[in-house]
C-alpha cells in the first residue's frame, strides 16, 4: 500500500569518515524518498554505504553535505536531544542483534519505547499485549528473552518497533543470524505488519530473502544509488 | 523512574557470580571496618575504665598545683566545707577523701619508691575497685597500723601477708614522716605496675605519718556516667575555684588517656578514607566492566530514544542497589557475629604478660558498638558503592550510538 507522502528525503547525501588517515567517502551524493506504507530494501556489497544512509536517515548520525528530512523534518539543525526525541517517536528500529533487554520480559521490551514516550500503564500493557498477539507470541508475554529463539526475540524487536505507531522503521541486517525458515517467517509477519498497519519499513541488507520480499530494492554501490526497482511498478 | 529501578536492580543479578563476589566484598570490608573500630573503642573504654577503677575517678578536688607535683603542702585544709558542696550536686554518686604522697617503702631485703594512699576503707570501695583487687588476707578495716600492697611490689620486697615494712614520707611540716605497718592484704590488679607502686594505708594513719591532722590531699568524686561528668565538673568548678582549689574532670587528670582515646576515635576517619578508596576500586572495577559488556545493548537502548541522562541514572542506580544490597547483607553478618563476641568477648590472653605493662587492658576485650561507628561504616560503604558507579555513568552515556554498534 503507498500513497504519495514521503516519509523520507535525502538530497545530495554526503558522508565523510576522517577518523583515520584515509577520507572514506561512505556516501557520495544519495538522493532518495521512501513514501508511507513501502516494503523497501537497500542492498549492496560491504561499504556500499548501506549502513550509513540507514544511520542517517535514522537520525543517529549527521551527514557532512547535504539534507535529509524525515516526517517532512529537516534534521540539519537538530541538537542531539532533539535527535533522541525524533527517534524515539517517529522511528522504529530492529537490528541484528542485541535488541533486546535481556532482563526485561518481552512485553516489558515492548513496553519501554511508550514509557520513554509518556504513556500510562494501562493503555501501554494492553497494547504491548496487543502487537505481541499480533506477531504470533501471545504465549510469551512474561517471557525472559533468553529463553526464546532468535526468530521470537526478533519478532518481540519488530513488537517493539511498530508499537509506538512510528512514520518508518528502519532494520538494518533483521535476519543475519536467523535461518532461512525463521527469517521467511519474520518477514512475512514484517509484511503482514505493513499491509495491516500500514508500517513502512526499510531494509539493510545482504540476504536474497529479503531483496525477494521487498516490494523495492535501492541497490547501492561505493556510496551511490546504482539502481532503484519498484516492483509493484 | 519505576523502569529504571526495575532495568537496575535487574542489571545487578545478571552476572550473579560477579555481584555475589563484589557484594562479599563489601559484607567483609564492612564487618573489618566496624569489628576493627569497635574492638579499638572496647580496648579504650576498657582502659579508661581501669584508670577510672584504679583511683581516677570521675572528678578530682585539689588545692590548686597539687596535681602537678603532689606536694603534702597542697592540701585541703577543709574538707567538710567541699565535702558539703558536693554532697549538693546533683547526679554525684559517690566519694571520698584521699591523702596522695610519694615516699619510700622498705623491707628487710629491698626497698622502692611508692605512691601512697590514705584512704577512707568505708567510702573508697564506692570510688574505686581497689578492694575487688584483693587475692591474699583482707582490705583495709580501719585498724591502725595496716598496710594493703600488690603482688608485684610484695615480690619485690619479698614479704608475705602479716609481713611487717617501714613507710616513709615527706611531711607537711618538712620533716620525714616513718612508722611501721603490717601488710592486712595483698592485691593483683590488671597492671603490675600498678600493684608495684601503689600502697594503700588508713587516711587517719596517712594524717599521723605525714602530719597532716584534719587534712587530705584530694576528695574524688563519681558520676552517675561519663555523660554527666562536665556538667557535675562545671558545678563544682563554680563552687570552689574561687576559694582556690581546682576541680579536674578525668581527662585533666590523665590527659595522656584522653588524647589517647580522641586519637583513636580521629583514626576511625583514617579507617573510613581507606576502606572507601579500597572498595572503590573494586566496584568501580566490577560496574565498569559489567557496562562495557553491554555497550552495543546500551547503544541501542540510546537508538530507540533513550536519553542519556537516563542511561546515566540507570548505571548510577546499580551503584546504589549494590551498596545497599551490600550494606543490608554485612550488617546482618555482622550483627550475627557480635551477638556471640559481644557476650564472649575476644580472648587476648595470651599476650597477658605484655597486657600488664600497658596499664591495664583486660585479657578479655568486648567490642563496643557506638552510633558514631554504625553510621561513620554505613555512609563509607555505601559512598564507595554510589561513587564508584560516578565514572562507569558518565563514560557509557558519552556513548555514540554508532560506535556503540561497531564495538565487539
Amino acid at each position: 500500500m503507498m500513497n504519495n507522502k514521503t516519509i523520507i528525503e535525502t538530497k545530495n547525501l554526503e558522508k565523510v569518515y576522517d577518523d583515520s588517515k584515509v577520507a572514506v567517502h561512505a556516501l557520495r551524493g544519495v538522493n532518495l524518498e521512501v513514501h508511507e506504507g513501502e516494503f523497501m530494501a537497500l542492498s549492496g556489497p560491504s561499504g556500499s554505504g548501506k549502513t550509513t544512509l540507514l544511520n542517517i536517515i535514522g537520525a543517529l548520525d549527521h551527514p557532512t553535505s547535504g539534507t535529509v528530512r524525515v516526517a517532512g523534518e529537516d534534521l540539519s539543525g537538530f541538537t542531539k536531544s532533539e535527535l533522541s526525541r525524533l527517534r524515539l517517536d517517529r522511528i522504529g528500529f530492529i537490528f541484528q542483534a542485541y535488541n533486546l533487554i535481556p532482563v526485561l520480559t518481552a512485553r516489558e521490551n515492548v513496553e519501554y519505547v511508550m514509557l520513554l514516550q509518556g504513556v500510562d500503564e494501562k493503555e501501554r500493557i494492553e497494547r504491548a499485549e496487543a502487537i505481541l498477539e499480533d506477531v504470533g507470541l501471545k504465549d510469551y508475554i512474561n517471557t525472559r528473552p533468553n529463553e526464546m529463539s532468535g526468530g521470537q526475540q526478533q519478532r518481540v524487536a519488530v513488537a517493539r518497533a511498530i508499537v509506538s505507531n512510528p512514520d518508518v522503521v528502519l532494520a538494518d541486517e533483521p535476519t543475519a543470524n536467523l535461518d532461512s525458515a525463521t527469517s521467511s517467517s519474520l518477514l512475512e509477519m514484517m509484511r503482514e505488519m505493513n499491509e495491516t498497519h500500514n508500517a513502512t519499513f526499510v531494509f539493510s541488507t545482504h540476504d536474497r530473502l529479503v531483496m525477494e520480499y521487498a516490494r523495492r530494492l535501492v541497490k547501492l554501490r561505493d556510496g551511490q544509488v546504482e539502481d532503484d526497482i519498484d516492483k509493484d511498478a | 523512574m519505576l523502569m529504571t529501578l526495575k532495568l537496575a536492580w535487574r542489571n545487578i543479578w545478571r552476572n550473579k557470580r560477579r555481584s555475589a563476589v563484589i557484594l562479599t566484598a563489601i559484607v567483609v570490608g564492612l564487618f573489618g571496618m566496624v569489628f576493627m573500630i569497635a574492638i579499638m573503642k572496647g580496648m579504650s573504654v576498657d582502659m579508661l575504665k581501669t584508670s577510672i577503677e584504679n583511683g581516677v575517678g570521675h572528678v578530682q578536688i585539689h588545692e590548686k598545683g597539687f596535681n602537678d607535683n603532689m606536694n603534702v603542702s597542697l592540701n585541703i585544709r577543709d574538707p567538710k566545707y567541699v565535702i558539703n558542696f558536693v554532697e549538693d550536686t546533683p547526679s554525684v554518686t559517690a566519694y571520698a577523701e584521699r591523702i596522695k604522697a610519694r615516699g619510700l617503702v622498705s623491707s628487710p631485703k629491698s626497698s622502692t619508691g611508692v605512691e601512697i594512699w590514705g584512704i577512707d576503707h568505708v567510702a573508697e570501695p564506692d570510688v574505686s575497685a581497689v578492694k575487688n583487687y584483693l587475692v591474699e588476707g583482707d582490705f583495709l578495716t580501719g585498724k591502725k597500723g595496716e598496710i594493703y600492697v600488690g603482688r608485684s611490689l610484695a615480690e619485690k620486697l619479698k614479704v608475705e601477708k602479716g609481713d611487717k615494712i617501714v613507710l616513709m614520707g615527706q611531711g607537711l611540716a618538712t620533716e620525714i614522716g616513718a612508722g611501721a605497718f603490717r601488710i592486712s592484704g595483698i592485691f593483683e590488679s590488671t597492671s603490675k605496675e600498678f600493684d608495684k607502686y601503689n600502697i594503700y594505708i588508713n587516711i587517719t594513719d596517712a594524717q599521723e605519718l605525714l602530719s597532716m591532722p584534719g587534712r587530705v590531699s584530694e576528695i574524688v568524686v563519681v558520676t552517675e556516667s561519663l555523660d554527666h561528668v562536665e556538667p557535675v565538673t562545671a558545678s563544682l568548678k563554680e563552687d570552689l575555684e574561687v576559694g582556690g582549689l581546682e576541680v579536674l574532670p578525668w581527662m585533666e587528670v590523665i590527659p595522656l588517656m584522653y588524647q589517647m582515646i580522641s586519637l583513636w576515635d580521629a583514626f576511625n576517619y583514617i579507617v573510613y578514607i581507606l576502606v572507601i578508596v579500597a572498595m572503590a576500586f573494586g566496584i568501580v572495577n566490577t560496574i565498569l566492566m559489567s557496562v562495557l559488556e553491554r555497550t552495543r545493548e546500551i547503544g541501542i537502548l540510546m537508538a530507540i530514544g533513550t536519553k542519556p541522562g537516563k542511561v546515566f541514572s540507570m548505571v548510577m542506580w546499580e551503584g546504589f542497589f549494590l551498596g545497599l544490597t551490600g550494606l543490608v547483607a554485612g550488617w546482618v553478618f555482622t550483627m550475627l557475629v557480635f551477638a556471640v563476641i559481644s557476650r564472649t568477648g575476644i580472648n587476648i590472653s595470651i599476650w597477658a604478660d605484655s597486657l600488664k605493662y600497658m596499664g591495664g587492658i583486660s585479657p578479655i576485650i568486648y567490642p563496643v558498638l557506638h552510633w558514631n561507628n554504625i553510621f561513620g561504616s554505613s555512609a563509607s560503604v555505601f559512598f564507595a558503592a554510589v561513587f564508584s558507579a560516578v565514572y562507569p555513568a558518565v563514560k557509557i552515556m558519552r556513548l555514540n550510538p554508532v560506535e556503540a554498534f561497531r564495538s565487539v
